[in-house]
């Protein structure tokens, strides 16, 4: 799915080129297909959990396989995709 | 004269279109993931702005080759866009020029209608402790560098003939400086960790790696990727000081699910008792890693000799605060560890670049409004590190540049910044260097190194074996 996001005017996504080492595939999906979807491994999660806007829906796009069962499906790219590791605040507190 | 400058070519790749002679020129100061995330969006955003970009360096990426870990190759993947960033028509790199040296700030100025300051931080925090300066010592950044094959850093020769390091920090880097200390060297034979560094890694001594925080588990910096790889190392077991942990797990159902994940592995590794296979690889494993919780560095102790790091003292401490706001206090008790290595990791730091850009000399960052510059004349902008502070990952980074881009781009289309003069763009720097006597390394150039490299590195199973030497980059830069 991410590669369908790396040549659009999805600028910034995918930078990681569906390698498992970003979150700015991140996509929320109905529940209906994150419920067809295969099992998350800790891995993808690991990533998920940095990723802007997580919900209980959240897959990396780069991790699900487009199928014909999965015509017709409506995905949701969230607004930013700052990674939760990026901080508020800029450096230490003085 | 600036029409006939500005025909741009974009290296053996074909003829760039040429923008008319009064098209929007904007500078990057600075090759690394800020600069190019700049670049990207300014030139996909607008069709007729021309971005250069300058770097100190002969090779371009900045820490994406000389920051992320031989062993995270996907991570460097972004270089890949970097390089269709560079070899758009409307952009070009120009490597081997120092801004503030080769050329100052205010003459970028007159040649471009907008400055983009993205040079990163090459500075590191310092512990401010006694012993700081002995031999064995080394800040993150400088031992990062060293196995990284940053030129600066080459002759660094840590000395790794002894059985304890120290790591002092537990975020990303202190990890990346733990794992690769303590990886078979098998496996780093593979990346593109430089073979000076494999060489003295692979006749290395170190043993045991304590990572050390001066606060507790649940302010532990690192993520949960990254102490996963730990865990999972090959021939190493953790230990941990489970009296570090008393009072963790019953926090553990009020913590938003990235902290509780990452506290939820860090006490089943900590705490809990393995089952058979695992216990088995612990017992066999020859090296080990833990984490020392509320402990802060006092001062480094000298060998008897007085001329190389042997211990460290460290003041144990005690937590006040609540919640998210947590901080250490010293319960005047103090510990010393035996040690032989001790790696600085307590953060990254910008420098000041010329005197003409305003710095902030507490936060160490360029003082800005969302990327541009306050207290100057209109014209001068910032993205990355030296914007927000030295912390982030590279997608951290790309959303802070194209943010700065948006500002720049705002400002072109208000008029607050003002593009409907001429001006001569690189042509104008161009003149300049080659009064100083100073040679651009062109993109194209960058690809004989890149090819080079790759070369070097395939006779040995490596992606690319780095060339480490600023002398030597040049000349196959311009063979």
């Amino acid at each position: 799915m991410a590669q369908l996001c790396v040549p659009s005017s999805l600028t910034g996504k995918g930078a990681c080129e569906g390698t498992l080492a970003c979150s700015t595939c991140h996509v929320i999906l109905d529940q209906k297909v994150y419920d067809q979807l295969g099992p998350i491994t800790d891995e993808e999660n690991d990533l998920l959990d940095l990723a802007y806007g997580l919900s209980d829906t959240s897959r990396l796009g780069c991790q699900v396989c487009l199928s014909r069962d999965l015509e017709g499906i409506t995905v949701c790219v969230p607004d930013g995709v700052n990674d939760m590791r990026s901080s508020e605040d800029t450096g230490p507190k003085l | 004269y600036a029409s006939s400058h500005c025909i741009y070519f974009s290296g053996a790749r074909g003829l760039g279109t040429s923008p008319a002679a009064s098209c929007p020129k904007v500078c990057i100061v600075g090759g690394g993931p800020a600069g190019f995330y700049t670049a990207q969006h300014l030139v996909k955003t607008r069709p007729d702005v021309q971005v250069d970009i300058y770097e100190r360096l002969p090779v371009p990426f900045g820490l994406v080759r000389f920051g992320v870990a031989p062993d995270h190759p996907e991570v460097k993947n972004v270089m890949n866009t970097f390089t269709q960033t560079a070899q758009h028509a409307r952009c070009s790199f120009h490597g081997n020029v120092s801004v503030g040296k080769d050329v100052t700030v205010q003459e970028l100025q007159e040649a471009y209608h907008a400055v983009v300051l993205s040079y990163g931080a090459e500075g590191n925090r310092t512990l401010g402790v006694p012993g700081e300066d002995l031999a064995g010592v080394h800040s993150a950044k400088d031992f990062v560098g060293w196995y990284n094959g940053l030129p600066t850093n080459r002759d660094l020769r840590p000395d790794l003939r002894c059985e304890t390091a120290v790591i002092l920090g537990q975020g990303n880097v202190a990890l990346d400086v733990a794992r690769i200390l303590l990886s078979p060297v098998d496996i780093l034979k593979n990346t593109d960790i430089t073979q000076p560094a494999l060489d003295t890694l692979a006749e290395s001594s170190v043993r045991r790696v304590l990572i050390v925080g001066r606060r507790g588990p649940l302010q532990l910096a690192c993520t949960i990727k990254e102490l996963r790889e730990m865990v999972n190392l090959p021939g190493t077991r953790p230990e941990m000081e489970a009296s570090d942990f008393e009072c963790i797990a019953k926090m553990l159902k009020v913590l938003p699910r990235p902290r509780k994940r990452l506290t939820e592995l860090l006490l089943k590794v900590a705490v809990e008792t393995p089952e058979e296979t695992e216990l088995e690889r612990r017992n066999s494993a020859k090296r080990a890693w833990g984490f020392r919780f509320f402990r802060s560095p006092v001062e480094i102790l000298p060998s008897d000799d007085l001329t190389r790091a042997a211990g460290i003292r460290l003041a144990v401490n005690r937590l006040e605060g609540e919640g998210e706001d947590v901080w250490a206090v010293t319960t005047g008790e103090v510990e010393d560890v035996e040690c032989g290595l001790v790696i600085s990791s307590i953060g990254y730091k910008s420098l000041p670049i010329d005197p003409a850009v305003p710095f902030d000399p507490r936060k160490h960052i360029i003082p800005n409004t969302m990327g541009r510059v306050q207290k100057c004349a209109a014209g001068l902008y910032c993205s990355g590190w030296v914007k927000r502070g030295p912390t982030g990952v590279i997608a951290t980074t790309m959303n802070d540049s194209f943010d700065t881009a948006r500002t720049l781009l705002h400002d072109m289309d208000e008029g607050t910044l003002d593009i409907s003069t001429v001006k001569p763009g690189s042509a104008g720097v161009t003149t300049i260097l080659e009064k100083r006597g100073v040679k651009p390394v062109l993109f194209s150039d960058w690809e004989k190194i890149d090819s080079e490299e790759s070369k070097r590195g395939e006779a040995r199973g490596k992606p690319r074996e780095k060339l480490l030497d600023v002398g030597e980059m040049l000349k196959v830069a311009w063979t």
